[in-house]
């Protein structure tokens, strides 16, 4: 064995000893009377005065350098000092877990504030005035039929007082205009309700998120930017390019009216519904049509955690079963 | 909505392949859901079944969208027979038939449909009946326009079209009965109802084998009263759906015309017609104006191609004005035009831009702000966040016999529940989370949870609801539940500046209070449900009333010059002395002196009996001065002897 072929073995002896005699064998082995080190050290008197003078310094350093090691190893096992054991488990902290569509909603108005919206909420026990009316969906009107609806038991007189579950969020663009001038841009998350069967996909409560943005000059080619930012940033954890599809579709509270999707990981997903605001809503919270534009649109709060943490299936969301919600992060 | 390929293909030479349709119908028209084999299944928006919902509708779309010219088969007839008195209609609820016209045709035998009207039938979710039914059903399929045959020879005297007399009974073609209101359209004769206007046709006058005099209707109604009657009798028809989307009164003369053309050329004979259309629909001219388009969309076009896409879709336009069709009810002002051009240009391929606006500070409301901030408090003392069903039933509800809503409430209750145990608006998220816990007790052995969430009552004439904090812990053998729920409620209320809070405890409930007015409260349940052995605490906070009294502000307190002395007090009571009576107690002995009193030690053993152990920890600190042992001792003395006094306790 060459000086390199004993420091190799006499490292990795030293660091896969787990206990306190093997190190001193390895001591007495490559340190002893009779050690490999030692032998080498015997052999010097062999050697010529020149050789002496190259090899000895360069055995000696060896041999303090594997003396250190044993000496601080023997250290870690001498218990009677009661050091810190590092190897044992860091002890857990018993932090809580923030709800994966919680955290859907704040990460997303934390993403809507960077582009200057404003975070907004409203009521969801909502006057049928509110959720559907001022939207230009008059009563017996066929599209009502897009909205199953769950009505409140109640004596109201008209559409101002009869009351329903809120089906969209979209009611808070109303009450916010009634309330406020343009220009301005908000989001509104919040709890939706749909009198439908409940399946893998479909929950009678579930969250929206809103957004409207209304000013002298807002265009269609500004709400494709705005969404397209949105779901580029929502989305950069899993794909960091992921594609746009703008197509028509029709919701009688805006026009022209879209539907996007996007292709995530290679795979087009239906992600929401938008379009220009209607003049007929404008007119309900007398803004003047010809001096006010603007988008909207509405996504599903329930769809972007379910792509984004791979959640098959919606009812997890509301079941309380803490064996899933204790995977997702803490605060 | 089911449509035929091969009839498109009929309508429409040149139509490229059914993929290739549904592709491009996606993004410029409307969704095509499928494509199987000779069906396409569409989903038309509810505006757009006047134009759209018949093949020669999507043949004229696939037209403007591929850019093929497209050429409608409707031709007019002129020279109709009528007066001949052998058919007489009388409309008597012109606002509800906006139209009708019946034509009578007389006819050796029944024609035979041919095979590939079969297919396109068959392709569409028709049945085939016989040649003249088939003949109806696939005019309306080619038109949009629902059609429908009387046997003249089953008729007495004229058509009428009126209000159903009350609870008047029909028998549909299916066998089935309906009884009416007087709200229902029906068409009658002399005798009978013989069809509910614009939803089914009824048993009797229906067209048979050995039919050979024919009246066929093309009719037009209000689609609110069709709406309406459909959903009274919860009867759903091809027809009924279409009718309640409002179609163009004008359709029913293209229909007319169309299955004219084409009995005629089965053999059958028109000998009279009769039509009642008080108000023509009209067309209607709209300002196309492109700085508009492109003030709206941002997008920049040329008018040779607005012009293009605008005669595509069947539209005249002479530069300024854009002539609509009366079918196209969907578009009478400036953003329909917009709308129609925009899709198709495409919205792919439409600009992005940053939009240019004045930045200014932006907020979130404080619904929405302090949810976040207590979500976050809570979940780093260790609470898992959890949502609940906003719906519970009237057992689950009672639990809430505490809420933020007063003495006078009543339950908001659903008119249209899915099911008798979810008929109410929760009232408070209580029995909400203690059944959360339940059902986590069999996989954990402590939880600890919350939820924000909007809970529901009437109050007087008006529904109300609150943003309410609820909170639970819960555990196997854990004693302290409600103890570690009330410092947690503590905190939360301390988070937000909240000092002025008492807590008080009325019949076995402890209620958190700002003067007279409770903001929350907490209770114990024992073996909640399949949670055996478990203690559970559960409380609630009212967030909406805690959101508008939080104190934002903070100023620093200057750090205490002088050391403060701790001393504890171990002692033996009775087991019906309250703790915080002896906490209050010692704190109120010298209110200068004492600066905290905490319990930091509670025991007890069997020798004790009805006795338990407890050790209180005093801090004493003076503002003014570093506290010799001597004034300790003096107010150790004071607390010792008050205590014997008033609660006959003993130091051990």
């Amino acid at each position: 064995m060459n000086l390199e072929e004993i420091k190799k073995s006499a490292i990795e002896a030293i660091e896969s000893a787990t206990i306190k005699e093997a190190l001193n064998e390895i001591k007495t082995h490559y340190l002893g009377r009779n050690g490999l080190l030692t032998g080498e050290l015997k052999s010097l008197k062999e050697m010529t005065m020149e050789m002496r003078r190259d090899a000895g310094p360069k055995i000696q350093e060896l041999y303090a350098e594997i003396e250190k090691k044993i000496e601080a190893k023997l250290q870690l096992f001498s218990g009677s000092s009661r050091k810190t054991d590092y190897t044992a488990p860091g002890k857990k902290f018993q932090y809580g877990h923030i709800h994966p569509l919680s955290q859907v909603m704040e990460d997303s108005a934390k993403i809507f504030r960077g582009l200057n919206f404003s975070v907004i909420s409203g009521p969801e026990l909502e006057a049928e005035y509110y959720n559907f009316d001022a939207l230009n969906i008059p009563a017996n009107h066929p599209a009502r039929e897009m909205w199953d609806t769950f009505w409140i038991k109640g004596e109201g007189k008209n559409s101002k007082s009869n009351y329903l579950l809120r089906t969209h969020t979209s009611p808070v663009q109303v009450r916010y205009m009634e309330k406020n001038s343009a220009p301005f841009q908000i989001v509104v998350p919040g709890r939706v309700f749909r009198y439908e069967a409940v399946d893998m996909s479909h929950e009678v409560n579930f969250y929206q998120l809103e957004g409207l943005m209304v000013g002298e000059n807002v265009t269609l080619a500004n709400f494709k930017y705005v969404v397209e930012q949105f779901l580029k940033e929502f989305f950069a954890t899993m794909d960091k390019k992921i594609e746009f599809r703008f197509r028509p579709s029709y919701f009688p509270f805006v026009e022209p009216g879209v539907e996007v999707d996007i292709k995530l990981k290679g795979k087009w997903l239906e992600i929401m519904g938008a379009g220009m605001v209607h003049r007929r809503v404008f007119e309900a919270v007398h803004y003047n049509p010809d001096e006010v534009q603007g988008f909207a649109f509405g996504v599903g709060v329930d769809r972007l955690a379910m792509i984004k943490y791979g959640v098959p299936d919606i009812r997890l969301f509301y079941s309380g079963d803490l064996r899933f919600l204790k995977q997702f992060k803490s605060s | 909505m089911k449509f035929s390929y091969s009839l498109i293909k009929k309508l429409l030479p040149k139509a490229p392949a059914s993929r290739r349709i549904m592709e491009k119908m996606n993004l410029h028209a409307f969704e095509v859901e499928s494509v199987e084999g000779d069906t396409l299944e569409i989903k038309l928006p509810a505006n757009r079944y006047s134009d759209a919902s018949s093949h020669i509708g999507i043949a004229r779309e696939v037209g403007a969208i591929f850019g093929l010219p497209f050429k409608s088969p409707v031709r007019s007839i002129i020279n109709v027979p009528s007066g001949k008195r052998l058919v007489n209609v009388e409309v008597k609820e012109k606002q509800a038939c906006l139209r009708y016209i019946a034509r009578y045709f007389e006819i050796d035998k029944l024609p035979v449909t041919p095979d590939w009207m079969k297919k396109s039938l068959k392709s569409c979710g028709v049945q085939s009946i016989n040649g003249v039914v088939d003949l109806m059903n696939y005019v309306m399929l080619e038109v949009g326009q629902p059609l429908h045959a009387f046997d003249a020879d089953k008729l007495v005297g004229k058509i009428i079209v009126r209000k159903a007399k009350p609870e008047e009974r029909i028998t549909t073609l299916d066998g089935k009965d309906f009884i009416l209101s007087r709200n229902d359209l029906v068409i009658a004769d002399e005798s009978r109802a013989l069809a509910i206007a614009g939803i089914k046709g009824g048993k009797h006058a229906g067209v048979e084998k050995t039919t050979k005099k024919i009246v066929v209707e093309a009719a037009s109604f209000d689609y609110v009263g069709i709406f309406k009657t459909s959903r009274f009798l919860k009867l759903q028809t091809d027809a009924s759906l279409r009718f309640a989307h409002n179609l163009s009164p004008e359709l029913a003369g293209l229909a007319m015309d169309r299955v004219t053309e084409l009995l005629v050329k089965a053999g059958a004979k028109l000998k009279d017609s009769a039509e009642s259309y008080p108000v023509k629909a009209k067309g209607t001219t709209v300002y196309f104006d492109l700085k508009k388009f492109e003030k709206l969309t941002g997008e920049t076009i040329d008018m040779g191609k607005v012009k293009k896409y605008f005669e595509a879709l069947g539209f005249g336009f002479d530069g300024k004005k854009v002539q609509v069709p009366a079918w196209r009810s969907d578009v009478f002002e400036f953003e329909d035009l917009a709308e129609e051009l925009s899709r198709m240009v495409g919205f792919g391929g439409m600009k992005s831009i940053p939009p240019m606006v004045s930045i200014k500070p932006t907020f979130e409301d404080e619904d929405f702000l302090f949810s976040s901030k207590f979500r976050h408090l809570l979940s780093r003392m260790g609470f898992d966040e959890v949502l609940t069903s906003s719906f519970v039933g009237d057992e689950l509800n009672k639990i809430s016999d505490q809420s933020f809503f007063g003495a006078d409430f009543r339950n908001v209750e659903v008119l249209n529940p899915i099911a008798e145990d979810r008929k109410c608006m929760r009232r408070g998220l209580t029995p909400l989370l203690a059944s959360v816990i339940e059902q986590n007790s069999r996989f954990f052995n402590e939880a600890k949870i919350f939820e924000i969430g909007k809970v529901f009552a009437w109050q007087g004439k008006s529904a109300e609801e609150k943003l309410v904090l609820g909170l639970a812990v819960g555990g196997k053998k854990k004693s302290d539940s409600a103890l570690l729920l009330k410092g947690a409620m503590d905190e939360i209320l301390r988070s937000v500046g909240l000092t002025d809070f008492i807590f008080e405890e009325i019949s076995g409930h402890l209620y958190i209070k700002i003067g007279n007015r409770a903001i929350g409260f907490l209770r114990d349940f024992e073996n909640f449900g399949k949670a055996k052995g478990w203690t559970l605490a559960v409380g609630e906070l009212d967030l909406s009333h805690i959101i508008e009294i939080a104190e934002e502000e903070f100023a620093y307190k200057p750090i205490p010059k002088y050391p403060a002395v701790m001393r504890d007090i171990s002692l033996v009571v009775d087991g019906s002395v309250r703790i915080g009576d002896i906490v209050e107690e010692i704190s109120l002995i010298n209110e200068k002196l004492v600066a905290d009193v905490d319990l930091v030690d509670e025991y007890w053993d069997e020798k004790f009996g009805s006795k338990q152990s407890l050790t209180f920890r005093v801090v004493f600190q003076a503002d003014n001065h570093t506290l010799t042992d001597e004034e300790v001792n003096v107010e150790m003395e004071r607390i010792v002897g008050m205590l014997k006094d008033k609660f006959q306790i003993e130091i051990r």
